[in-house]
């Protein structure tokens, strides 16, 4: 195997500032609109006191699940020896320090009171899976950027493994508490059920290779650096198996739920009469974030193409903000069931039927700033350091040449 | 509202010490005082103000759905008044304004038989809101009574999230003209306080002192001859999703 | 901690704020120098008196009011000597008109030392800011 160069991009041309202006633009519209929210009170949004968490949750949880996630191919290079994926640990480490830091701004400019983010800093209920997630997330933000360094600097490479590991097992936890968050809430139909994080972790799998896959085709396209098929086709068919996976995790979820007579209710809610819900779940959810992926991965022609890859991709980002939609809001759109046995007939607080939910353009803008910012911080981050190879051509990353075993 | 200055507020400053033995001679008298009076009648006696409350009470309120007359709201207009959440400067806003107390209307679908009942926290011994709190803003005092502090709140609304009887709710704007002993706030959540600034008073909650159906009684619940107990023990009493194993501190007659 | 720390750039802002008005009082004339309202009420009786002397009070106030604040939300104890709600009902004065004095202005007792301070407080984004809750 050739030696692998890392370099940082130039990052001067036209192109590049373009792309710098248009995410800053649209970090800065998401600022904007948090600050609105912020300033005028939540009440301008379309959260409630029936939908409590809305738009801005729904970008903010599939950025830090995507973030674990994109933290996979670094991890395939050191603890499963995969070398041929180790020239791309250190954008894999990148982009998922990113992506976290995009979901958390989100999260906590969506607060009631974020200028109390310290009090989240310091008091601390040990039971609460967020007070956790404070810790986890920080946590990996501080793992990872050593497992960083410790891959940029050779003089660390001996302890390389170790943050390696630590990183892979840190992730492992991390998206286990963010499923958490939904699985431990005993309230609600849809949630309550301990297949939501492992169900979480698969996902991450998923939308973090998306989001891999996306950044690795827009840098090397438009620095004009090679990058062979021999690694593309790796990570697209792990896009495929991970997108297999997350859809087998939702069948036994939706099995699960419509063997429970008690589930009932919530499942022909989100598979049947649940309207928008129902319509994200299957076309956004199914069709668009997990059949047609799995198609263009596994047909013969449009595997080939790196635009279908690509599409491939896009669509199971959009696959996966549906399905954050769908169990976020969806979970709490149908209403919640305080008298099993009655129904309710009349109430002043809305106890009765299907709550309502659509999103302001703040909460949109304030998601999309999210995922802005962390595109943002890729964007720079590779023009500073060096985080990308000069050249992923075949020769350089030709799996026959290395120590891995056949597979 | 005119009040007289009392002796702690007088006080000059007192160094540790002292500070603590007035305070354990006044615990020591209240005890006293308390024992000797339950061994007679059993009622509760006002807590000196500078004790803290304790698990040796445990507050609860018993609704009688039976006398839960359909249409009326007293209890309701009361909390709204006695809280000042029904106050709102603005035009209505039914989907953000606060409600700390709702009544609802309910059908059995097996047999079609109705109620009517006030809903609101129901003070739950083990309350999944302060489970999942991360700052403990969401606790439940010694004495049963479920409470947001919202000096340490940061309205990341997980709580409503976790109730189960969708008893909270989200300040959604600015609030001015707070009434001074209950105060509430934008970004906060906040929900049923069982008036604890009456429950330290000695008083019954504004809810329970308005119903004019006698369908509410509040009381301790570990005492045996309060009449809450009394009643609880007498009839067949019933805590909202019992299922969940939550053992509210509200429940319900004639379910 | 953050509290202390507060604590002491309010003494650091405080000194300054003295040395300013005693020193310099020509050159900073147009200073907005806090005026406080007297309080209408007194805690011992017959004396002018607050709960503590006015010196410790400019120190220490938000201490004794944190220390109070989770004494009563946390264990329902009710004394009031550092109680919020006794500040403002001592020392929240009517304006020249009779009419309420709203946080927001300097004439506020808290707002005038505050904003002069520059330390801006939350308090009153929930509790009553006027006597009786300016109902």
């Amino acid at each position: 195997m050739k030696k692998v160069e890392y370099l940082e991009i130039e990052g001067n041309s036209r192109g590049f500032w373009t792309l710098a202006g248009i995410l800053g633009l649209i970090a800065a519209f998401g600022l904007g609109a948090a600050y609105t929210m912020e300033h005028a009170g939540h009440w301008i949004t379309g959260m409630s006191n029936q939908v409590i968490w809305g738009t801005p949750h729904v970008f903010a949880v599939f950025l830090i699940v995507a973030a674990s996630g994109a933290l996979n191919i670094a991890s395939m290079g050191t603890v499963f020896n995969r070398h041929v994926y180790q020239p791309l640990g250190r954008l894999s480490s990148l982009l998922a320090i990113a992506l976290l830091v995009g979901g958390l701004i989100v999260l906590v400019l969506d607060l009631g009171r974020p200028d109390r983010l310290i009090v989240a800093m310091t008091t601390y209920n040990f039971k609460s899976i967020f007070a956790w997630n404070v810790i986890l997330y920080t946590g990996f933000i501080a793992i990872t950027g050593v497992y960083l360094w410790f891959q940029m600097d050779r003089t660390m490479g001996k302890y390389y493994k170790i943050a390696g590991y630590a990183a892979f097992v840190w992730r492992l936890i991390l998206t286990t508490g963010t499923g958490a968050i939904f699985g431990f809430i005993v309230a609600r139909d849809a949630f309550d059920s301990a297949i939501y994080p492992p169900m979480f972790i698969i996902n991450s799998f998923a939308y973090g290779m998306a989001f891999f896959i996306l950044v690795l085709f827009a840098a090397y396209k438009w620095t004009g650096r090679p990058l062979g098929d021999k690694i593309v086709n790796r990570l697209r068919n792990m896009l495929g198996v991970f997108v297999a996976a997350a859809f087998y995790f939702l069948a036994v979820y939706h099995l699960t739920g419509l063997y429970h007579t008690e589930r009932h209710g919530i499942e022909a809610f989100i598979l049947r009469d649940g309207g928008i819900y129902t319509k994200l779940f299957w076309v956004g959810q199914v069709i668009i974030g997990m059949l047609i992926p799995m198609a263009i991965v596994w047909c013969p022609r449009p595997r080939n193409s790196r635009a279908m890859i690509a599409a491939a991709s896009t669509l199971v980002i959009l696959g996966g903000l549906s399905q954050m939609y769908v169990t976020l809001i969806g979970g709490q759109a149908y209403p919640l069931n305080i008298f099993p046995g009655y129904e309710v007939v009349g109430s002043s607080f809305f106890d009765a039927g299907v709550n309502e939910y659509s999103p302001s353009l703040f909460e949109v803008m304030l998601g999309i700033g999210g995922i802005a910012i962390a595109m943002l911080a890729v964007t720079f981050g590779v023009k500073i350091l060096r985080f990308l190879p000069t050249d992923l051509s075949d020769k350089v990353v030709d799996p026959h040449h290395t120590k891995e075993a056949s597979a | 509202m005119s009040k007289q200055i009392d002796s702690t507020l007088a006080d000059h400053p007192v160094d540790g010490a002292r500070r603590d033995f007035i305070k354990q001679s006044a615990a020591a008298t209240g005890a006293a005082l308390a024992s000797g009076v339950l061994l007679y009648t059993g009622d509760a006696t006002a807590k000196p103000i500078d004790e803290p409350i304790s698990a040796r009470q445990r507050w609860g309120i018993l609704v009688d759905t039976t006398k839960c007359a359909d249409g009326c709201n007293d209890c309701v207009t009361a909390c709204g008044k006695e809280n000042g959440w029904s106050n709102v400067e603005h035009d209505p806003r039914p989907k953000t304004d606060a409600q700390w107390i709702r009544t609802v209307e309910i059908r059995n679908k097996l047999t079609g038989s109705e109620h009517s009942l006030p809903l609101m926290c129901q003070h739950c011994e083990n309350p999944p809101c302060a489970d999942v709190c991360p700052t403990g803003a969401s606790f439940r005092r010694e004495d049963g009574i479920v409470l947001v502090d919202k000096h340490i709140c940061i309205g990341c609304r997980y709580c409503m999230m976790a109730c189960p009887y969708k008893a909270r709710s989200f300040v959604h704007e600015a609030i001015e003209n707070q009434i001074p002993y209950a105060p509430r706030g934008k970004g906060t959540v906040e929900s049923c306080t069982m008036c604890v600034h009456r429950v330290d008073d000695d008083r019954d909650p504004a809810c329970v002192e308005a119903c004019n159906h006698k369908a509410l009684v509040f009381g301790d619940l570990k005492d045996p001859n309060s009449e809450i107990s009394k009643q609880m023990r007498t009839h067949t009493t019933k805590e909202l999703r019992a299922d969940l194993g939550l053992n509210t501190g509200v429940r319900y007659k004639g379910l | 901690m953050r509290t202390s720390q507060r604590s002491n750039t309010l003494l650091g802002l405080a000194t300054v704020a003295v040395l300013l008005i005693s020193g310099s009082t020509a050159v900073f004339a147009g200073a907005p120098v806090p005026i406080l309202p007297e309080a209408v009420k007194s805690a011992v009786e017959g004396e002018r008196s607050c709960v503590r002397p006015a010196q410790e009070m400019r120190r220490s106030h938000m201490d004794d009011l944190k220390h109070q604040r989770d004494d009563t939300v946390h264990e329902g104890v009710r004394t009031k000597r550092f109680a919020l709600k006794e500040c403002i009902d001592c020392h929240v004065t009517n304006d020249a008109n009779g009419e309420k004095v709203s946080i927001k202005s300097r004439e506020h007792f808290c707002n005038a030392c505050h904003s002069y301070t520059g330390v801006t407080l939350d308090c009153w984004d929930c509790h009553a800011s006027q006597p009786g809750g300016g109902q």
